[in-house]
C-alpha cells in the first residue's frame, strides 16, 4: 500500500519544475510582452547597435497582425554632420517562423524611401571583419518597392548632383537557389544637375536595370541596362563636370561592374550655347553597347561618333523677320560628345547655302561682330572644325531684302581645323572656292567660261571688315557679238551695296571697269568701263560690219548711270592712238546706185563728194559722247593730212522739237 | 617761094606744137574739212505716240523728268549745276546770261518741283520723314553723278562745299 503514494521527493521536484516553468513561462511573457510594447526602442537600440556612427528616428514599429512588423517614419541622420541619409514613410517585414528558423523572411516592403547618398556615406556602415560569422545568409522570398527615391549631391562642385525615381519587385532574392533568376530594377525621371545651373544636363525618363544575383557576384556584370528616351544637355554643365579635378573619391566610389549590354534609344542630345542668338542643336542618340565597364561608360559614350542633319535651316534677319541673310539646304555636323565638350567638331558639310547678300546679312554680321567682339582676334571659347566641306553654294543679291537676283555662280569649300566664332556670323576665314563652268544665258545673250575663282567673308581679316569679297577668272566671256578672253571680275559686297572690278582682253587691248551697286528698292547702280589699246578696226567691224571702219588703237572712258536693266546716263570720250583710216564702205551703195543718166560732170563730182567722205586718214581722231535714256550726241573729230571730219550724231527719242540741248550745236 | 615759106611755118608750127598743158597739181594736197550733223529719229510705233506737247506741267512728274533728262544732263556737262545736298538741283553758274539762263533757270525750277513732288510722296508712302527722305535722295543723286559733275558734300567740321566728283 505504500508504493501507491508518490514519493515526496519527487513531488518535490515536479513542483520545482512547475514553478520554473511557470517564471520562465511568466519571464517570457514579460519579455515579450516588454518587447511588444517597447518595440519601437528596441529597433533603435538596435540599428544604434548595428551603426554607431548614426542618429535614428523611428516613429514607431508595431506589429500588424502576429506575421507582419511596420516601420513606420524611420530616419537615419549622419550622427557627424546631422545630415539625413536614408528616410523611409513605412517598411512591412511579412514573415512566418518557419521560414525565420530558416534564415528567410516572406517579404519586405518599402514605402517612399528616400535614400541621401552623401560623400562619405560609405564611412557611416561599419566593414565587417569578421567573414563568414554572420552564418547562413539571408534570403528573401520578396522585396518590393513600389515607389523610392535617391538622391545624391555631389561632393565638389564640379561633381554632378543625381536624383532618380525607383521601384522593384525583387523575388527570391539571395535564395541560392534561385541565384541565376534575373532581378529587374526600375528607374525613372533621373536628373542630373551641377552647382550653379538651373536646369538639369541630364534627363532620362526610364532606366530598366536587369541582373541575376549570379552575373554580379561571379562575373561583375549587369546583364543589361536600358535606356528609353531622356535629354543630355552638353553645354556649361558638362563642360565645368569635365573642367574640374579628377575626383578621386567617385573614382574609388565606382564599382568595377561592367554592363553586358547598354541600350540607349531616344535620348535626345542638345548642343548647348549660352548665347541666346545661337540656335541649339538637338539631335537622338541611339545606340548599344556591349560589355562596357561602368567606369568607362561616359568616355565610351563620348567617343561615339554621332552625326546630325538639319535640312532647310534658315537664319533670318535682325533687323527684319522676313529677310532671309542665309540659308542651308542640308547640314551634316559630325562629331562625337566628347569633342563637344572641347568644342570640337569633327567634320560639317554644308550641301547648297544660300547666301542672301543685301544689308541685311552685313546688318546680322555687324550685330554678331557686336554681342562677340570677334574682329580681329580669336573668340574665347569658339568652335573648331576640324574638317569643314562646303558644296554647292549658291549667292543671291537681296536688294533690300525682297527683291532677289541669283548671281551665276556656285562656290564649294573645304577647309581643316576651321575656327569660327559661330556658323552663322559667316567669320570664317576660308576661302570659297568658286568652281569653274560654263554658263550660258540666253535672254541675256551671255554665255562665260570660268576657269576658277574664290569667295571670301570679312576680307582683309585684319580690318574686320563687314563685307563679303569675290573673284572670279574668265577664260572666255562672251554677250551678245562681243568677246573678251582671260578675264576676271572681283565684287566687294558690303551694308551699302556692291562694288565691283573687272578686266581682260579685248581686240588686242585691255578693257577694264567698274559698278557700284546700291541697295535700294528700285536696283539703281553705276558702271564705269575703259579701255586701252583696243582695236579700233576689229571693233567697228563687229559693231557696223562692212558699212563703217575705223582702224588704231582706241583708248576709250565710259560711265553708267541705270536703274535696273535700264541705262539712264552714259557718258564717255575717246581717243584713237596714232592714227588711223575712216571708211564708210556704206557709201559704196550710194555710188552703186548713181544714175547713169546723169551727166559725166555730175557723176563724176558726185562720186569725188562721196569718196572724199568715205574714206579719210587721221592722224588724230578723238570724241565724246553722251545719252540720256534713247537720245543723246556724239561727236567724232577727226584730222589728218588731208582735212579734217566732224560729225556730230544727235539721236532724238522722238519726232518733238523740245529740248534746248538739240539746238545747241 | 612765099608760098612754101608759109606752109613750112605752118608746118612747122603744127610740127612743134602740142595741146597745151594744163597743171592741176598743186603744191600742197588739197584739204577738205567736213562737218556734219547727222539727226536720227527714233519714231513712234503706231498707236503710241508720245505726247509732243510742250505743256510739260500736265504729265506726272517722272514722266516730265525724263523729257527734260537730256537738258539736265547738257546743263551738267557744261557745269551750270550741280546735286545739292537736299536731293534738289542748285544752279553753279548763277550768271547764265540771256535767253539760254532763263531755260536754264526755269528748267531747273520744273525739275526741282517734280523731285519734291516725288520725295514728297515717298515720304507718305514709306512713312519716312521728308528731311530723311532728301537726305537719301541727295545721297543717291551723288553716288551717281558722273565724274566732274558738282556735288555738295559735307566736310569733316560739318559745313558743305561744292566739289567736282573725282
Amino acid at each position: 500500500m505504500e508504493s501507491d503514494k508518490p514519493r515526496p521527493r519527487r513531488r518535490r521536484w515536479l513542483r520545482i519544475f512547475g514553478a520554473v516553468v511557470a517564471f520562465g513561462v511568466l519571464a517570457l511573457g514579460i519579455s515579450v510582452w516588454y518587447l511588444l510594447t517597447n518595440l519601437t526602442e528596441l529597433a533603435r537600440w538596435a540599428v544604434h547597435r548595428a551603426i554607431p556612427a548614426a542618429v535614428v528616428e523611428i516613429e514607431n514599429v508595431h506589429f500588424d497582425g502576429v506575421s507582419s512588423l511596420v516601420v513606420e517614419k524611420f530616419v537615419l541622420r549622419d550622427r557627424a554632420s546631422n545630415d539625413e541619409v536614408l528616410r523611409l514613410d513605412r517598411g512591412d517585414v511579412v514573415f512566418s517562423f518557419d521560414a525565420i528558423w530558416r534564415n528567410q523572411l516572406n517579404e519586405i516592403r518599402l514605402v517612399n524611401p528616400i535614400i541621401r547618398v552623401n560623400p562619405g556615406i560609405g564611412n557611416l556602415f561599419p566593414v565587417s571583419d569578421k567573414k563568414g560569422a554572420a552564418g547562413k545568409p539571408w534570403s528573401f522570398l520578396r522585396i518590393v518597392c513600389d515607389y523610392g527615391e535617391i538622391r545624391y549631391s555631389g561632393n565638389t562642385e564640379h561633381s554632378p548632383a543625381v536624383s532618380l525615381k525607383f521601384a522593384m519587385d525583387w523575388r527570391d532574392f539571395g535564395d541560392p537557389v534561385a541565384a541565376a533568376n534575373p532581378l529587374e530594377l526600375t528607374i525613372w525621371d533621373v536628373q542630373a544637375t551641377v552647382a550653379g545651373t538651373a536646369e538639369p544636363f541630364l534627363v532620362l525618363d526610364v532606366v530598366r536595370l536587369t541582373a541575376s544575383p549570379d552575373s554580379i557576384s561571379k562575373r561583375s556584370t549587369v546583364d543589361s541596362v536600358s535606356i528609353s528616351s531622356g535629354r543630355l544637355t552638353v553645354g556649361p554643365a558638362l563642360e565645368k563636370i569635365f573642367s574640374g579635378p579628377p575626383d578621386a573619391d567617385s573614382k574609388v566610389a565606382l564599382p568595377a561592374l561592367k554592363i553586358g549590354k547598354l541600350d540607349i534609344a531616344n535620348v535626345a542630345v542638345r548642343l548647348d550655347d549660352n548665347r541666346p542668338e545661337i540656335a541649339d542643336i538637338t539631335f537622338r542618340l541611339n545606340t548599344t553597347f556591349q560589355d562596357i565597364p561602368i567606369a568607362n561608360m561616359a568616355d565610351a559614350v563620348g567617343d561615339l561618333p554621332q552625326s546630325v542633319e538639319v535640312n532647310d535651316l534658315e537664319i533670318m534677319s535682325p533687323h527684319d523677320p522676313f529677310a532671309k541673310v542665309l540659308t542651308l539646304r542640308s547640314v551634316i555636323v559630325r562629331f562625337h560628345l566628347g569633342g563637344l565638350l572641347r568644342r570640337e567638331l569633327d567634320a560639317v558639310e554644308i550641301d547648297r547655302p544660300t547666301v542672301y547678300v543685301g544689308e541685311d546679312l552685313f546688318w546680322y554680321m555687324e550685330d554678331m561682330s557686336k554681342r562677340f567682339g570677334t574682329s580681329g582676334t580669336k573668340p574665347s571659347g569658339g568652335w573648331t572644325i576640324r574638317k569643314l566641306n562646303v558644296q554647292a553654294g549658291s549667292l543671291v543679291i537681296a536688294s533690300s531684302g525682297r527683291a532677289n537676283y541669283g548671281l551665276p555662280l556656285n562656290f564649294r569649300a573645304t577647309a581643316s581645323d576651321v575656327e569660327l566664332d559661330n556658323l552663322a556670323s559667316l567669320q570664317i576665314e576660308t576661302v570659297f572656292e568658286i568652281p569653274g563652268a560654263n554658263y550660258e544665258f540666253e535672254s541675256y545673250q551671255l554665255a562665260l567660261s570660268t576657269r576658277d575663282g574664290e569667295l571670301r567673308f570679312a576680307y582683309p581679316p585684319e580690318k574686320g571688315e563687314k563685307n563679303l569679297v569675290g573673284k572670279i577668272f574668265i577664260n572666255r566671256i562672251v554677250w551678245r557679238q562681243y568677246e573678251a578672253s582671260k578675264s576676271w571680275v572681283s565684287a566687294t559686297f558690303d551694308a551699302k551695296g556692291i562694288n565691283g572690278a573687272f578686266g581682260g582682253e579685248a581686240y588686242g587691248g585691255y578693257v577694264g571697269g567698274g559698278f557700284s551697286f546700291f541697295f535700294d528698292a528700285a536696283s539703281p547702280w553705276i558702271g564705269w568701263l575703259s579701255g586701252e589699246k583696243v582695236s579700233l578696226r576689229k571693233l567697228t567691224d563687229i559693231i557696223s560690219p562692212q558699212n563703217f571702219r575705223m582702224t588704231g588703237p582706241i583708248d576709250f572712258r565710259l560711265q553708267m548711270d541705270a536703274f535696273g536693266k535700264n541705262f539712264e546716263r552714259i557718258k564717255g570720250d575717246f581717243k584713237v592712238r596714232g592714227g588711223g583710216k575712216m571708211k564708210i564702205s556704206k557709201l559704196d551703195d550710194l555710188l552703186a546706185r548713181v544714175p547713169d543718166t546723169w551727166s559725166a560732170l555730175k557723176s563724176s563730182s558726185t562720186r569725188i563728194a562721196v569718196e572724199t567722205l568715205r574714206d579719210f586718214d587721221y592722224t588724230s581722231a578723238r570724241g565724246n559722247l553722251w545719252f540720256v535714256r534713247e537720245q543723246g550726241v556724239v561727236e567724232l573729230r577727226l584730222q589728218g593730212p588731208l582735212g579734217s571730219r566732224n560729225f556730230d550724231l544727235v539721236l532724238h527719242a522722238d519726232e518733238s522739237k523740245e529740248g534746248r540741248w538739240k539746238s545747241i550745236r | 617761094m612765099e608760098k612754101h615759106s608759109i606752109m613750112l611755118l605752118l608746118s612747122c608750127l603744127l610740127a612743134g606744137c602740142t595741146t597745151p598743158t594744163v597743171n592741176l597739181s598743186t603744191s600742197e594736197p588739197i584739204k577738205v574739212n567736213i562737218d556734219m550733223r547727222l539727226d536720227v529719229y527714233q519714231h513712234s510705233q503706231a498707236g503710241s505716240k508720245k505726247p509732243t506737247t510742250p505743256s510739260v506741267v500736265a504729265l506726272d512728274p517722272e514722266s516730265a523728268r525724263r523729257n527734260r533728262m537730256a537738258d539736265i544732263q547738257q546743263f551738267k556737262n557744261s557745269l551750270l549745276v550741280g546735286e545739292g545736298r537736299d536731293g534738289l538741283l542748285v544752279l553753279i553758274e548763277k550768271n547764265t546770261p540771256g535767253e539760254y539762263g532763263d531755260y536754264v533757270r526755269k528748267t531747273l525750277s520744273a525739275e526741282n518741283d517734280d523731285r519734291m513732288a516725288l520725295m514728297k510722296s515717298a515720304s507718305e508712302r514709306d512713312k519716312i520723314s521728308l528731311p530723311d527722305v532728301q537726305r537719301k535722295q541727295a545721297e543717291l543723286w551723288q553716288n551717281r553723278s558722273f565724274k566732274n559733275e558738282w556735288i555738295e558734300v559735307a566736310k569733316p567740321e560739318g559745313s558743305w562745299v561744292w566739289v567736282q566728283k573725282e
